[in-house]
């Protein structure tokens, strides 16, 4: 219990200061230090909680989108191989970048040493596709079949530079982990359509590459913590001991349950911790995926053609492929928010073979999925995500060699596409100047894209708060606007 | 720079004299004498005096930067004046007179440094917050300008009205208006007429008809948010991107004040601005026009593991959801009969509904979207299916229903998108069907 009273004092720091400055400090402190701190206090301080914390239940406004799927693509995919076609960069590599490109941006340590910035040929090749007349690179020829489906942003930019506070900025707004990411603030704002699932579920594909993923990035920071996302494995088993021990049936299980949540609602009355509740409502959802899980990861009802579309690696469990398709899965169960992380976007070396191992991986399953969702009628309320945390530079990292290049990190200028959800199909929004360095119209910040993606789900962010320690926090922070362009 | 720097202080300084004098008012007339008392009274006058120097002098510089009705700035000016010369001369004649202060002289000096003072200080409002504020209603507070925000919902595209008195001039008076009319003109730039908008402001001529990337006004509107010359600025009613496009179509196209909106109604701009204010005042009341649901038929529903969740905050309409209840089939479906009306949005998927059970779903008269996948719905609910006449999607899935089912469909005109993956409908079906409603979007899925 140390932690709870710890917690429980410093809940009161505000109120201590106030107190002080009234000259009450006296008073303050004697309920402080616990005189006063009984059942009744606790019970009271929890259902002031709850009365300034209320989840939406309802959308502000006639949402667009019922669920989200997101395809995060970490390490930083460069927008000069995928979507955003520079031909200047051909004509002059080898050149120095010009400086007035650079300006006064900001670029890591890992390239700030380096006397010389020699532009870099992307190492692909681009046509036109769609209606909208949107580039796509060779490497990705699925998603470029599927460009009347999507919208291209290729405006996007960050203000994080490394890859933790980038992703971490992305997913809850913040750049220091400990807020609420995306997913957890729609399961508690909007809770959860599908009784037997999580709201909130996260697939990490394995063999991606180098640089780690956190799960701060899944975390419900000081939300109730049974909103954080649900971590599927990458194993045979998705999620581990589903089955009951041997001589255990059912029934039995469900007396256990019964008994201990018995004891959980004695110390629930003692003490009015919402880790409690979480606690109980976590083993409700655990019993009752015991059921429900098998028949979403066995994948053994699905016809080959659809098992195709997702290309060869769909019935490897862990690799993108099968998460996508359990994410199909996940959102015809009414699963809110899935998260997919896909790692290995990092290419600061050889980018050309890296580009095409992460594509050759990522590009055919995230267009079929699109697709599959599409001919299932899903889409249309379905809003999916492919982005990552920031783009890359074109000027080379290290020598440009003839062997090859690298690419360091960049914020300042990157590309996503979304589908679906009410997002406008079939357009690519946002320019970057020449050298895909800076953003030069209709700039699109990552609190812009996380407002817009709120307001698709009839959320306005800017409403949507939840008091933590005596300040008001939303997902958007201060700012961000709904980008009404990018809506249909 | 500085001046304009000093002149952002006035608003800082500006409620300490008044705070000041008013309280040297206050301890005149309320308190008993005693030469405490007039101790106080000279150290508050001395305070007020102070800080109206100080709120005088940032005024000044405040003035200089422009863009204000010169008649009542000047009538602000002088009062202002005025209260600084009366507490000075007010202050100096009780020092003057030491203990034999209180002569009917003094008390004339001291009423009418506060009249100066409650003049000055309501003129001061007038400038910030318009003529006639402290008597105006509290809808058009703000700007003194009445704002016809009807007149622009009511039209239509065969209005005989001109584009600039039916749609440009009512947004310009809605999000511009409030700093630059004629009375108080910021940036010294009025548009409250055609020609004072033609005219430009301090930065020259703000509009080249016809040229979008030399006219200031548009150029204005379009730089960042962030942008400090960003116009309407930070915090004021920002321009939505149809009003956006609106004006910069009316400047491209040469600043027609004839121009009727029948006559531009085919284009696109004109076509989105005008749906879009229409929405705007349609959309709301639509979804609050309905009475409460049935609690007891909710609560049935309920207790079967149907999801009934209100669309949004406010609204009566409902969705109907019931992926948690995959055995709800015909019997169950009578349950929605008392709440029909309220059923925005229906979900049967997976369900086991059979034609026979669909039947008493035909009173969901307001539904808009119609999920049937994987049901055993056949073309026989074709017919009814038709009568949904809010309908707005359609998704028919894995069902039975084929060509002659879809043939056979009369859909509502509203309906957007019809999904027929994986049901008995062929690649004929599709064509003969989207001849005849070329405007339906019908979603056949990748290969059989």
């Amino acid at each position: 219990m140390n932690e709870l009273m710890k917690m429980h004092f410093e809940n009161k720091r505000r109120e201590f200061l106030r107190g002080s400055v009234l000259g009450l400090g006296g008073i303050a402190m004697g309920s402080l230090l616990g005189c006063g701190s009984k059942n009744a206090d606790r019970k009271a301080v929890q259902q002031v909680a709850e009365e300034i914390n209320k989840p939406l239940v309802n959308p502000h406004f006639l949402p667009k989108a019922k669920r989200v799927i997101y395809l995060f693509q970490s390490g930083g995919p460069s927008q000069m191989e995928l979507f955003d076609y520079k031909p200047m960069l051909y004509s002059m590599h080898g050149q120095e970048i010009p400086a007035s490109v650079i300006g006064k941006n900001r670029i890591s340590g890992m390239v700030s040493n380096q006397y010389s910035f020699p532009l870099a040929m992307p190492a692909a090749t681009f046509k036109q596709h769609g209606a909208a007349g949107g580039y796509f690179s060779e490497h990705v020829p699925h998603i470029a079949a599927i460009a009347d489906d999507i919208c291209v942003v290729k405006s996007m930019f960050t203000e994080q530079i490394n890859h933790e506070p980038a992703v971490i900025f992305t997913q809850t707004g913040n750049q220091l982990s400990g807020r609420p990411c995306i997913g957890s603030w729609l399961s508690y704002g909007l809770g959860s359509m599908n009784d037997n699932l999580p709201s909130f579920i996260v697939m990490v594909s394995k063999g991606g590459g180098d640089q780690p993923i956190s799960s701060a990035a899944w975390s419900s920071g000081f939300l109730p913590s049974h909103h954080q996302g649900v971590q599927f494995m990458t194993g045979n088993e998705p999620v581990p001991f589903l089955n009951n021990p041997q001589g255990i049936d059912r029934m039995d299980r469900r007396r256990a349950l019964d008994f201990i949540k018995g004891f959980n609602n004695i110390q629930n009355e003692v003490w009015h911790d919402p880790e409690i509740e979480s606690q109980i409502n976590q083993s409700e959802m655990a019993y009752k995926m015991q059921m429900a899980i098998p028949s979403i990861t066995d994948l053994s009802d699905e016809p080959q053609h659809i098992l195709d579309m997702y290309g060869p690696d769909v019935m490897t469990p862990g690799t993108f492929a099968h998460n996508c398709i359990m994410a199909r899965r996940l959102a015809e169960k009414d699963v809110r928010f899935v998260q997919l992380y896909h790692l290995g976007w990092d290419h600061h070396g050889s980018i050309a073979s890296g580009i095409k191992k992460a594509t050759s991986l990522t590009d055919q399953p995230s267009a079929a999925l699109v697709k599959d969702l599409k001919q299932r009628g899903l889409l249309d309320d379905t809003l999916v995500i492919w982005g990552g945390e920031f783009g890359r530079t074109s000027f080379s990292q290290g020598k440009l060699t003839p062997e090859g290049f690298g690419r360091d990190h960049h914020p300042g200028c990157y590309s996503i596409w979304m589908a679906g959800g009410g997002i406008k199909p079939g357009m690519v929004y946002g320019e970057s100047d020449d050298f895909a360095h800076n953003v030069v119209k209709d700039k699109v910040h990552v609190h812009d894209f996380q407002a817009t993606m709120m307001h698709l789900l009839g959320i306005d962010h800017e409403q949507f708060i939840y008091k933590s320690q005596g300040r008001r926090y939303r997902l958007t922070d201060v700012s961000g606007d709904v980008i009404h362009n990018l809506i249909a | 720079m500085i001046i304009n720097f000093l002149g952002h202080l006035h608003p800082v300084f500006v409620h300490l004299p008044i705070g000041f004098l008013a309280l040297a008012y206050v301890i005149q007339y309320l308190f008993k004498s005693n030469t405490e008392k007039s101790r106080l009274i000279d150290f508050v006058l001395v305070a007020g005096i102070l800080s109206s120097l100080l709120a005088a002098f940032f005024g000044w510089m405040l003035s200089l930067s422009g863009g204000y009705e010169e008649n009542l700035l000047d009538w602000h000016r002088y009062t202002a004046i005025a209260v600084c010369v009366v507490s000075i001369a007010l202050l100096a004649y009780k020092k003057y007179k030491k203990e034999e202060y209180r002569t009917p002289y003094y008390h004339a000096g001291f009423h009418l440094m506060m009249l100066t003072l409650l003049l000055a200080g309501h003129f001061g409002g007038e400038m910030t917050h318009g003529e006639g504020y402290l008597f105006s209603e509290a809808t058009d507070t703000e700007t003194g300008v009445v704002v016809e925000k009807q007149k622009i919902t009511t039209l239509t595209a065969a209005s005989t009205v001109s584009v600039y008195d039916g749609i440009v001039e009512p947004v310009l008076a809605q999000k511009c208006m409030q700093c630059h009319n004629q009375k108080k003109k910021k940036g010294d730039f009025q548009l409250h007429t055609l020609e004072a908008l033609m005219k430009g402001g301090k930065n020259g001529k703000a509009i080249v008809a016809g040229d979008l990337d030399h006219s200031e006004f548009i150029r204005r509107i379009l730089l960042d948010k962030g942008d400090e010359k960003h116009m309407p600025p930070k915090g004021k009613s920002q321009l939505t991107q149809p009003e956006i496009d609106l004006l910069s179509w009316w400047v491209l196209h040469g600043v027609s004040t004839s121009q009727s909106v029948k006559a531009v109604s085919a284009n696109d701009t004109i076509r989105k601005f005008l749906s879009d204010a229409r929405k705007q005042s349609a959309g709301p009341a639509a979804l609050d026009s309905i009475a409460p649901a049935d609690a007891a038929s909710i609560a049935a529903l309920k207790k079967i593991n149907v999801a009934v969740v209100p669309l949004a905050t406010g609204t009566h309409f409902l969705e109907l959801n019931m992926v948690n209840a995959p055995s709800f089939g015909d019997k169950e479906a009578p349950l929605l009969q008392k709440i029909a009306p309220q059923v925005m949005w229906l979900v049967l998927a997976d369900t086991k509904i059979t034609d026979a059970g669909f039947e008493s779903l035909k009173s969901c008269a307001n539904t808009t979207r119609l999920n049937l996948k994987n049901t055993a719905i056949t073309n026989a609910s074709i017919a009814l299916i038709g009568q949904f006449k809010k309908l707005e999607y359609l998704n028919i899935v894995g069902t039975n229903i084929d060509d002659a089912g879809l043939l056979g469909l009369t859909p509502s005109a509203t309906l957007k998108k019809i999904f027929c993956w994986q049901s008995g409908i062929t690649t004929n079906g599709v064509m003969a069907f989207q001849k005849k409603y070329p405007n339906i979007e019908i979603d056949f899925g990748e290969k059989k």
